[in-house]
C-alpha cells in the first residue's frame, strides 16, 4: 500500500482548522457563561496523552519536559 | 431536577455562593508501545512496552482556598530495559514509578485572579525527582482575558537501587549496560531543569478563545540516559554521550471555538526548537459533539514532525571520535500520525446527599511514527464530587 505523504497529512488538519474557525466578530458578553468545554485546560485523559508526546518526542512542546517526573527511558 | 442544580453549583462562581467543595477523579491510564528501534540496544532491537498507570486526585475548595493532592503509580513492563543485562526477563523487565503532588491556591479576595505553590515527587528504580512550582494566575475584571506565568523546578537522581530489596531507598550507582560496567562513563549523576511557562488567553466573541503559550525550559546535569548503548562504525560500543546543558523553547497557539451549542474544536500549532538541534512541530485538531445533555463525543487528529538532534546516529553509524552520540530513536527526524476518540459522560447520579457522580471520559488514540513504531493510549478518568452550600 502506498504511504501517504505527510504534506497531505499536514494539509487535512490545517484545512480542518481553517474551515471550522467562528467568526469572531461577534461582540462578548462578559455576563454570558462560556462553555466550559470551550476552556483551555486539559483534562485528566489530554493530560496523559500530552505526556506520552513528552516522552516519546525529542522536541517537547508547551506543557512539560521529558526529563521531569520521571525519566521515560522505557 | 437534580441535574440542573448540581450542574448550576459546578458553573457558579464559588467565592460568590460559598461553595465548600471536593472532587475526587480516578483514572487509569494504560499505553502499549511496539517498535524496532531500542536505544538499550543502540537503535536496533525490540521497544515493545506496555504501561499500566492508576492515579487519583483529591482537590478540596472552602472559600478563596484550595488544596489537591494527587498520587498514582506507572506499573512499566519493558522489553527493552530487559536488555541493559544478559539476564532475559531478569528484575529490568519490570518496574514501578510512584509519584505524588501537593498543590495549595488561593485567590485574592474580590478577583478571579489567584497564585499558586506546588510540589511532588517520582520515584522508580533508577530515577529520583524532587519538583517544586509557583504561579500566578490574573483575569481582567470582564474576564475577557488571562495572563499566567508559572516557574517550576526539578531536581533529579538518576542512580539505581532505591527500590531494589537490599537498598531500599539508597540510591547505589549509575546503571549501565552489563558489557560496559568496568569504567565510570560519567562524572555526575544528577539533572535539574528549571522551567518558565507563561500563557495568555483572549475571548474572541462568546464563540471563540485564543491561548498563547510561550516557554523556555533550561536543563543541565547529566542529560543522557546511562544504559542507553551507542554501536561505532568499527563495531565497538558504548554509552549515550550528550551535552551536559539544554536549552529549549517552544511556543504553542490554540483556538477553542463553538461552532454551534453543541459542536466545539479544538486547535493547536506548537513549535520548538533547542540548542541539541531539534526542531519540532505539531498540528493538532480536535472536534467534540454533545449528543444529549450527558454524553459528549469527539475524534482528534495530530500531525507531528521533527528534525532530530545533530549528533543522532543510527547502529553502527557513530564516528569512534564523536564527542556526542545518540541512538535513541526520540531523538531522530521523524512524523508522527495519530487520531483518537472521545466519549464523555455527565450523569450526575447522586449517590448521597450532595455527593454525586459527575463524568466519566473515555480517550483512545493511536499512533505510529515513519520510523514504525506505533502505540495505543486508553485513559478512563471518573469524576465525584460532593458540593456544600454554606
Amino acid at each position: 500500500m502506498k504511504r501517504s505523504r505527510p504534506i497531505n497529512y499536514a494539509i487535512i488538519i490545517l484545512l480542518l482548522m481553517i474551515s471550522s474557525c467562528r467568526s469572531a466578530s461577534i461582540l462578548a458578553n462578559p455576563k454570558e457563561t462560556l462553555n466550559p468545554e470551550l476552556e483551555m485546560g486539559l483534562d485528566s485523559g489530554s493530560a496523559f496523552e500530552h505526556y506520552v508526546f513528552k516522552i516519546r518526542e525529542g522536541a517537547t512542546p508547551s506543557g512539560g519536559d521529558k526529563s521531569a517526573t520521571g525519566c521515560g527511558c522505557n | 431536577m437534580a441535574h440542573f442544580i448540581a450542574r448550576a453549583q459546578q458553573m457558579a462562581n464559588p467565592v460568590d455562593q460559598q461553595i465548600n467543595r471536593t472532587t475526587i477523579e480516578l483514572v487509569y491510564n494504560h499505553y502499549e508501545q511496539d517498535g524496532d528501534n531500542s536505544a538499550v540496544t543502540g537503535g536496533e532491537g525490540t521497544e515493545k512496552l506496555s504501561v499500566y498507570g492508576p492515579s487519583a486526585t483529591i482537590n478540596w475548595q472552602k472559600s478563596q482556598h484550595s488544596f489537591s493532592l494527587q498520587i498514582g503509580a506507572d506499573i512499566i513492563s519493558s522489553a527493552s530495559t530487559d536488555n541493559i543485562d544478559s539476564v532475559v526477563s531478569s528484575a529490568s523487565i519490570k518496574d514501578a514509578r510512584s509519584y505524588g503532588n501537593l498543590s495549595y491556591a488561593r485567590q485574592f479576595k474580590e478577583s478571579e485572579s489567584s497564585f499558586y505553590i506546588g510540589g511532588g515527587f517520582s520515584i522508580e528504580s533508577d530515577y529520583f525527582s524532587v519538583a517544586q512550582k509557583a504561579g500566578l494566575l490574573f483575569k481582567s475584571l470582564d474576564l475577557e482575558r488571562t495572563y499566567k506565568v508559572e516557574l517550576s523546578l526539578y531536581h533529579d537522581d538518576l542512580r539505581w537501587g532505591r527500590l531494589d530489596d537490599d537498598s531500599f531507598l539508597q540510591p547505589q550507582f549509575l546503571i549501565y549496560p552489563e558489557e560496559l560496567r568496568t569504567q565510570e562513563w560519567y562524572e555526575n549523576f544528577r539533572r535539574t531543569s528549571i522551567n518558565l511557562r507563561t500563557a495568555y488567553t483572549q475571548r474572541l466573541g462568546n464563540q471563540n478563545i485564543l491561548g498563547i503559550f510561550p516557554e523556555l525550559s533550561y536543563q543541565s546535569g547529566l542529560l543522557a540516559t546511562p544504559f542507553h548503548r551507542v554501536y561505532f562504525e568499527d563495531g565497538s560500543v558504548g554509552v549515550e554521550q550528550v551535552p551536559d546543558q539544554r536549552l529549549k523553547a517552544a511556543l504553542g497557539l490554540r483556538l477553542n471555538s463553538a461552532l454551534s451549542d453543541r459542536t466545539i474544536v479544538k486547535h493547536g500549532i506548537e513549535g520548538y526548537t533547542d540548542n541539541f538541534g531539534i526542531l519540532g512541530l505539531a498540528l493538532s485538531h480536535e472536534l467534540s459533539y454533545q449528543l444529549s445533555p450527558d454524553l459528549i463525543v469527539g475524534y482528534s487528529l495530530r500531525f507531528f514532525t521533527q528534525k532530530g538532534a545533530r549528533f543522532f546516529r543510527p547502529f553502527e553509524e557513530h564516528e569512534l571520535e564523536s564527542e556526542f552520540h545518540t541512538s535513541d530513536y526520540d531523538l531522530s527526524t521523524f512524523n508522527t500520525y495519530s487520531g483518537g476518540i472521545l466519549l464523555k459522560y455527565s450523569p450526575l447520579f447522586f449517590i448521597g446527599q450532595n455527593t454525586y457522580f459527575d463524568t466519566i471520559t473515555l480517550r483512545y488514540r493511536y499512533l505510529e511514527r515513519s520510523n514504525r513504531l506505533s502505540a495505543h493510549l486508553i485513559s478512563i478518568a471518573f469524576v465525584l464530587q460532593k458540593n456544600r452550600v454554606r
